[in-house]
């Protein structure tokens, strides 16, 4: 039997010769359904470029038109494009008027303004960023890739005045929602590449720690699944803000005050427009953990280099270290918490960026600890007796 | 009807409630008898959904109920995992307000001062406001108003989700849409849901107008937030400003009025947790140093540990006395604290005794012999023994042979021995000799070890070689508890109350004076620049100008026209300045306050004792007697220069205007013909030109010594400052009248006549210079954004009615009336 597809006819190669090999029939079958493909470490990007290219190509256009074919996964996709033009704007609101200005003012300006840039891109990064990284660690002690895309296939319905209706791509993730996750493309991706229609969770179920023969692996992984989505993604949408927040933290310190973009015309200029954002990190970094935030980072380089100058010597740097040994042993808690009582604004503001640093990283931690735990840990569902006194539904 | 194409299972069904049921087929009678009774009746389930129509404060206060249930379900969500995806997509929400109140609270720590802090807070919630209010406002409203529908419609689902109605465009419930409702809303579109394809043309709209309207909003959100957002808070920051400088304003004020400074200030104490603090670091420094001699060095870290230099910190947000950087290397404290060590820290004695016995003696001349020496010499001669007899012992011991000739010539018996050799020198003394116990414990006397004292004994070099008596007593032991308890006593009592004292007493002075920061006075230059920009009715090209001057320019061409043509309208020249004096003076409460402030800096230092040895440590601190300026009197000098400068800087429009009358009046020609002034070097205009500069702009040219006349200079300066040639200008208030003799005082103060100087400084022209700057800047920045905005909101408002056109879709009825 051919393979024609219900929803339209979109599958009669135009060429007229019918497919052969299996090969053929594979290749057709990913032009035509949708479908897992092989991901990489770069597969996020290269979505994120390819939805932000049709934002203003294709997603736009057709919702301006009123189109009976814009679908929420469009919609959705032209607020992030909305987030990237609100990022560009406040940028701009602190850095276009700058040129008018004299030249003073305008270097004046052009350092506030250089800061807030930098608040602004590292609160976008931050905000991409940590999921993935979370998602990256809950992949390899869960099994479950929350990254994990698929090519959407849809058979668009022709537009007003066209005779067919296009064959549109859309890649979204396998495991966007929890109620409906794609498991018919999961067990389609197992049953092609795998053999197996329940590789897939298998997999999962053993993470989960169950030993011997599984047999009915779906069952377990189902709910395995559908709880580590939850808690993922409620976790993920309060540390990618606190992260982000640290972000723009860094973002305010002096040092990037001091960036200098280069225009690009010579490889020399990238480069040191590369090595001056990439010092103004590392001195921003170090700022925000100590609190200081003077606009001239005295710089003694790094201890390596200060070994090397003899500004610095081995015997220095031990006796330091065992300084700082000694001090450890001489630290009173019931002191330090007499202290606490004491606080005021200062030592809050001295404290606050390694505070932010310090949650980031700790709940960072958590968003991977919390659904992992709950993952592995397997309540014994299966009674050996039925409780006769307990009345059960049957549904 | 074929009884096999009926399912067993609905057969089952139908035939449940019949009391002729066989087992070989359907009562096929029943089956019909019972679809005719329930045709009628046939439709489809109820819808669970429904339509929420809610007005404005109702949204409000469901948006919080609504916060609160996502914080609830965030908990679910963590324990249980047991939520739904629309309740998942909302915790989004909560994470955002999260960051947003991070990140106003941070900025906000590290504000410059108050008003940055408070308007971190306030760009926070405006930006999340805007966020909701733009599609609100711009987007929503215009719709109902042009479509006749709302487009955020939102409904309650059948789970007991709240959504919005048009979120998803392929997925519309249209059944919760009652046909009433869609007939009323056609009606307002023009569309009669009667006509064929009626309902389908509504819906059709319905959904072409929400979709576009919702794709119109992610365009324009990005855009519009941020916009919206610096437009509003541009607005509030100026309120803002002023309302932060008139609160902290007031309670200086409160405290002044109720004569509260002093009492006030005297009842500052350090918290226990600074002295603690304080204690602790003392603690440290003085670790290791229980006993032994402390270094030079030491004092210089003890005296920042114990001075106002712990201070700085603070006072770098705040204006920055000179003192106080003067403090960070106090050497009056410094060597009040080397003084004090000096008289209290003694040495051991044994310990020292000991010490000092290896010193040696650099004696010069002849010495006695020692009673050891003479005891040999005794037991040697025996009971009798000659003169030549002693002679020879004495020479064979190394006496100088003189002095042993000055020896009487009468036998000596041993009884005498010590008598006579005892007291005469007889030996020369080569080399050092170390000091015997007895003759150290006469030297050192009765009085205390201390280290003064000790080191001035020794402080002979032509006895001791000073370097050695160092060596000798770096080693010594010195028992330094009395020095280290004192210090710590007087940080505890008086040091650390001192230090709080002179920041709280700063606290109260910078919201009036600061120069630097947010205080009545900054206010008060803007104020002053802004009201005479606004008599002037200066244009932006007149403004580009006034800044972009050439700064050689001394005399702005804006200025000089302005204040020449008011002084040529001599009827209304009383009333003009009557007016601008009145505007822009200061208020009398602010003189007030400046005043009691300037009473009251005293009462930063507490009173000690005469005799106390804190006196001294006192005084140090706080730099009188020993230094030439006080912390006291520097905040007095501070007050009161802030105060003149803010003062002739206002009554340099009294005199600008004076100096045009007078030029206008030609009495200032007179007055230079009348001293001789003018010559073929320098003619009227020329003279003119320079009492202009020397009052716009405070500076005298390096023209002025070219006058020829002795003390020319000197002449020209009285005729052009002189006292009694404003007295219009001083009849508008007294305020005035004491503000341009200050002035006056101020500008005429030496200073060098050689280059271009500036006469006591306030170079009027530089400062309106400088703050049309800042105010251009502002306004440049206006014209970009709110133009953008402008534009934006303009777009948006005048793509509405090109939405919702479904002519296309449906062309078959073509007619008028029945498609829009």
């Amino acid at each position: 039997m051919q393979n024609i597809s219900a929803t339209g006819m979109n599958n009669i190669p135009e060429t007229g010769y019918y497919i052969s090999s299996d090969k053929d029939k594979k290749a057709q079958f990913y032009h035509t359904e949708s479908h897992i493909y092989k991901q990489g470490p770069l597969s996020g990007v290269k979505v994120g470029a390819y939805k932000f290219a049709k934002n203003f190509t294709t997603y736009f256009p057709k919702g301006f038109k009123g189109s009976k074919n814009s679908d929420f996964h469009e919609f959705l996709s032209l607020g992030s494009a909305a987030s990237f033009i609100g990022s560009a704007t406040l940028i701009a609101l602190y850095n276009l008027a700058n040129c008018k200005f004299n030249a003073q003012d305008a270097k004046a300006a052009g350092f506030g303004g250089k800061q807030f840039a930098a608040g602004v891109i590292l609160y976008g990064l931050a905000k991409v960023i940590t999921p993935k990284i979370v998602h990256t660690a809950l992949k390899h002690s869960t099994g479950v890739n929350l990254d994990m895309y698929y090519a959407n296939k849809i058979n668009e319905l022709p537009e007003n005045g066209e005779e067919k209706g296009k064959l549109r791509t859309q890649y979204s993730k396998v495991f966007a929602s929890k109620d409906f996750y794609r498991v018919d493309l999961l067990t389609k991706d197992s049953e092609m590449n795998y053999g197996n229609m329940d590789a897939y969770n298998e997999k999962i179920a053993r993470k989960a720690g169950y030993k011997g023969e599984l047999k009915a692996s779906n069952q377990i992984a189902d709910g395995k699944i559908r709880d580590l989505i939850a808690r993922a993604t409620a976790l993920d949408n309060i540390t990618k803000y606190i992260v982000a927040a640290t972000g723009v933290a860094l973002g305010s310190r002096a040092a990037f005050g001091n960036v200098q973009i280069l225009k690009p015309t010579s490889k020399e200029n990238i480069k040191g427009t590369f090595s001056s954002i990439g010092k103004a990190l590392k001195d921003g970094f170090k700022q925000l953990w100590t609190g200081d935030n003077t606009a001239h980072v005295a710089n003694k380089g790094s201890k390596l280099k200060q070994l090397k100058n003899g500004k610095l010597s081995i015997s220095g740097l031990a006796e330091n270290f065992s300084k700082k040994l000694g001090n450890l042993k001489n630290i009173n808690i019931a002191e330090s918490l007499k202290n606490l009582k004491n606080i005021n604004l200062d030592t809050i503001r001295k404290h606050a960026g390694k505070a932010l640093i310090i949650a980031s990283a700790v709940s960072m931690f958590l968003n991977w600890l919390i659904p992992t735990v709950k993952f592995k840990s397997n309540p014994n569902t299966m009674k050996s007796e039925v409780d006769k006194t307990k009345e059960y539904e049957v549904s | 009807m074929n009884n096999s194409a009926m399912s067993p299972l609905l057969r089952n069904r139908i035939q449940s409630g019949n009391p002729n049921a066989n087992q070989n087929g359907a009562d096929l009678n029943y089956v019909y008898e019972n679809l005719k009774l329930r045709a009628n009746e046939a439709k489809p389930n109820e819808a669970k959904a429904k339509l929420v129509n809610d007005n404005f404060i109702k949204r409000q206060t469901d948006a919080i109920k609504d916060t609160g249930k996502d914080c609830a379900n965030f908990v679910k969500a963590v324990k249980t995992a047991d939520v739904n995806d629309t309740q998942l997509g909302r915790i989004n929400d909560i994470g955002m307000k999260v960051g947003a109140a991070l990140i106003a609270a941070f900025l906000a720590l590290n504000a410059k001062n108050k008003k940055t802090a408070v308007m971190e807070f306030v760009g926070a919630a405006t930006f999340l406001t805007s966020m909701a209010a733009w599609p609100k406002l711009f987007i929503n409203l215009p719709a109902k108003l042009v479509h006749g529908f709302d487009i955020d419609k939102k409904y309650i689902s059948a789970q007991g989700e709240k959504k919005d109605f048009f979120l998803d465009n392929q997925f519309l419930p249209w059944d919760i849409y009652s046909k009433e409702e869609l007939t009323e809303i056609g009606k307002n579109t023009g569309i009669d849901i009667n006509s064929p394809n009626g309902e389908e043309k509504i819906k059709r709209k319905m959904q072409k107008t929400a979709l576009q309207n919702r794709t119109l909003w992610m365009a324009t959100a990005g855009f519009a937030t941020p916009l919206m957002t610096s437009m509003a808070c541009s607005v509030a920051e100026p309120y803002i400003e002023k309302g932060i400088i008139k609160s902290d304003f007031n309670k200086v004020r409160k405290l002044t009025e109720a004569n509260g400074v002093k009492s006030y200030i005297d009842s500052i104490q350090a918290k226990s947790g600074e002295i603690s603090k304080s204690q602790a670091e003392l603690n440290k420094l003085f670790e290791g140093h229980q006993k032994g001699v402390l270094g030079e060095n030491f004092f210089d870290e003890l005296a920042s540990k114990l001075g106002l230099s712990s201070l700085s910190q603070e006072f770098k947000n705040a204006d920055d006395l000179k003192v106080i950087a003067e403090f960070e290397s106090n050497t009056a404290l410094v060597d009040e604290l080397k003084s004090l060590y000096k008289n209290s820290a003694s040495y051991d004695s044994e310990d020292l005794l000991k010490a000092l016995s290896s010193l040696n003696v650099k004696s010069q001349g002849m010495e006695a012999l020692g009673k050891e020496e003479i005891q040999a010499l005794s037991k040697k001669l025996g009971g009798g023994f000659t003169h030549s007899q002693l002679v020879k012992e004495l020479l064979s011991l190394g006496c100088d042979p003189k002095q042993v000739a000055k020896l009487k010539h009468n036998s000596v018996n041993a009884q005498t021995l010590f008598d006579i050799l005892g007291q005469v020198p007889l030996k020369s003394a080569n080399g050092a000799k170390t000091l015997t116990q007895e003759q150290l414990k006469n030297m050192l006397g009765d009085g205390p070890l201390t280290i003064g004292r000790v080191r001035q004994l020794l402080s002979n070099p032509a006895q001791f070689n000073q370097k050695e008596v160092e060596q000798i007593l770096e080693n010594v032991k010195v028992d330094n508890s009395e020095f280290i308890e004192t210090i710590k006593t007087f940080d505890r009592e008086l040091g650390a109350n001192t230090r709080a004292k002179v920041a709280k007493f700063m606290k109260l002075v910078n919201p009036v004076a600061g120069e630097r920061s947010l205080s009545v006075y900054t206010k008060e230059y803007m104020d002053t620049v802004n009201t005479l920009f606004k008599e002037m009715g200066l244009t932006d090209g007149q403004i580009r100008a006034l800044i972009s001057e050439n700064p050689q320019v001394k005399v702005p061409e804006v200025l000089k026209d302005f204040f020449k043509g008011k002084a040529q309208n001599q009827g209304e020249y009383k009333t003009f300045i009557e007016d601008l004096y009145r505007k822009v003076q200061t208020p009398d409460e602010v003189a007030n306050v400046v005043k009691s402030l300037t009473d009251n800096a005293s009462s930063i230092s507490s009173d000690v004792a005469q005799g106390s040895k804190f006196k001294g440590l006192m005084e140090a601190m706080l730099g009188e007697g020993k230094q030439s300026c006080s912390l006291v009197n520097s905040i007095k000098s501070f007050l009161g220069t802030g105060t003149t400068n803010i003062e002739t800087f206002k009554s340099k429009l009294l005199l600008m205007s004076g100096l045009e009358r007078r030029i206008q009046s030609g009495e200032l020609a007179q007055a230079f013909k009348d001293n001789g002034l003018v010559s073929e070097a320098f003619s009227i205009e020329q003279l003119t030109k320079l009492a202009r500069e020397a009052i716009y702009s405070s500076s005298s040219s390096n023209a002025a010594n070219k006058f020829g006349m002795p003390n020319a200079y000197k002449i020209f300066r009285d005729i052009v400052f002189d006292k009694n040639a404003y007295d219009i200008e001083k009849g508008v208030s007294k305020q005035a009248a004491e503000g341009i003799e200050k002035a006056i005082e101020f500008m005429t103060k030496e200073g060098s006549i050689s280059k271009e100087t500036y006469l006591g400084a306030s170079n009027f022209a530089s400062q309106i210079k400088t703050i049309a700057r800042s105010l251009n800047n502002n306004k440049i920045w206006k014209k970009i954004f709110v133009t953008g905005t402008i534009a934006l909101a303009a777009v948006t408002l005048l793509v509405q009615p090109l939405f919702g056109n479904i002519k296309k879709e449906y062309p078959e009825n073509n007619k008028a009336g029945n498609n829009k």
